[in-house]
């Protein structure tokens, strides 16, 4: 990890005083790990600094100092919409069933947001973060990834408590008998089987599929490639955010990473 | 690479000015080290913290260190700045061996304190013995050395029974 605007001696200064606040003044030396991991925090700091979009052309115009100051401001103000956020959520939040879902957010969250040190680790993720979104956060750490995290799963939320809970569940249960500890995203399932009822033009609050529907939804896609039925259900799904979460353009972004997977298994099952 | 030269060699020249600048201290002692002495003991500190993947920010623990155990009465001029490369070693192996549980202070206190009493300014039975043995303990989860500074710590985990009542009976009857 490595900073192309700023010396490295302006950088040590910072970690020499960020060292010696963490070894509360008793020790004049760290490990080589302990010292890489106050390199990587200022290094974090100034990095959120310098990715926030109206200080980009700034960047060569303060001192590392400065960038890492502000950078952490950024990191604790983060940090506190992640809270807001969470603490809005949480008051709606439904599980439905999946156990990694629940653990995931009524447990790892608040653990999260317990022990994450934004002054001298605030480049550590600390959770694993085990159930599957849609969106790959992977090159993200930190309060970036958790808060980006938590953001997409209210996402899920809105999306899903606009339905009726018992056809959620119904179709859950449809899709595996223990579908309550499968590590499945939840909304790509849910998004397969309301693909299905717009192909079909069946009402959602009819859940399964009989032989008779499975015959005709085999004869729309036997003749499609992923690509056609890609397109078809993103414009189902453009219809289906249109109508019911007010044209709502985060969850339509959010939800198409799901549409690839759910067009290749609409063709595995044809 | 360049950079990271030209910063150890801006930190060793300023442990080498803050190392002459105890010599004003010392030297009712009569300690005093010269510039090779010091540009040799910074050279040895940059050694040892990268043999024990350590790294030192600003202030060096070497002013520290001697201004601790210049009143030794096992270090003379003769042995001074040998003594101080190897209290220096000792002292950072142990940071690391102690698991950064003990502060600077106390685990140079309890250095001094096993150098001079039970020692006798022998640095491997201080090394291998004394403070091997106060190490285990430290990461057993011992914590009382935080409430004494260090003080008086290593006879309640000592081996060696330090006073044997008959054997200096024994010693004294066969003196008469």
């Amino acid at each position: 990890m490595e900073n192309m605007y700023y010396p490295m001696e302006e950088l040590m200064a910072i970690v020499s005083k960020l060292a010696w606040k963490y070894t509360g003044c008793d020790h004049t030396s760290v490990t080589y790990e302990k010292a890489q991991m106050l390199m990587e925090a200022v290094l974090y700091c100034i990095n959120e600094y310098e990715q926030s979009e109206e200080n980009t052309l700034l960047v060569n115009k303060i001192t590392a100092k400065e960038a890492y100051e502000l950078g952490r401001q950024l990191v604790m103000d983060k940090l506190r919409r992640l809270q807001q956020l969470y603490n809005e959520m949480i008051t709606d939040f439904k599980a439905y069933g999946s156990v990694c879902l629940r653990d995931t957010i009524r447990k790892g969250i608040p653990l999260f947001l317990e022990r994450y040190d934004y002054k001298y680790a605030p480049q550590e993720t600390l959770l694993t973060l085990d159930y599957p979104i849609l969106v790959d956060l992977s090159a993200l750490t930190g309060v970036d990834r958790v808060l980006a995290y938590v953001q997409y799963i209210n996402l899920e939320q809105k999306f899903l408590q606009q339905m009726d809970e018992g056809y959620i569940l119904e179709v859950l249960r449809r899709y595996h008998r223990d579908y309550e500890y499968l590590i499945e995203n939840i909304c790509e399932i849910v998004l397969r089987n309301m693909t299905g009822h717009i192909m079909l033009d069946k009402p959602f609050p009819e859940t399964g599929f009989d032989k008779e529907e499975l015959e005709r939804l085999e004869g729309i896609l036997e003749e499609k490639t992923v690509e056609q039925i890609k397109v078809y259900a993103l414009k189902a799904l453009g219809r289906l955010t249109e109508k019911y979460y007010n044209n709502d353009r985060d969850m339509l972004e959010y939800l198409e990473r799901g549409i690839d997977n759910v067009a290749v298994s609409f063709l595995r099952k044809g | 690479m360049e950079q990271k030269n030209w910063l150890e060699e801006m930190s060793k020249q300023m442990l080498t000015a803050q190392v002459l600048e105890t010599n004003h201290y010392t030297q009712k002692y009569g300690l005093a080290l010269g510039k090779e002495d010091a540009a040799l003991l910074a050279k040895e500190r940059t050694d040892v913290l990268r043999k024990e993947r350590r790294v030192e920010f600003g202030q060096s623990i070497l002013p520290r260190i001697i201004y601790t155990f210049c009143d030794s009465s096992y270090i003379d001029q003769n042995n001074y700045c040998e003594s101080l490369i190897r209290l220096q070693e000792i002292f950072y192996l142990y940071k690391n061996e102690m698991l950064d549980e003990i502060t600077d202070d106390e685990l140079l206190e309890f250095m001094k304190e096993q150098f001079e009493n039970v020692c006798f300014g022998d640095f491997d039975y201080l090394e291998g013995t004394c403070l091997d043995i106060f190490a285990q303990a430290i990461r057993a989860g011992y914590s009382g050395y935080a409430k004494t500074e260090g003080k008086g710590e290593f006879e309640k985990f000592d081996i060696v029974r330090r006073w044997d009542r008959e054997l200096y009976l024994e010693a004294l009857r066969d003196c008469f």
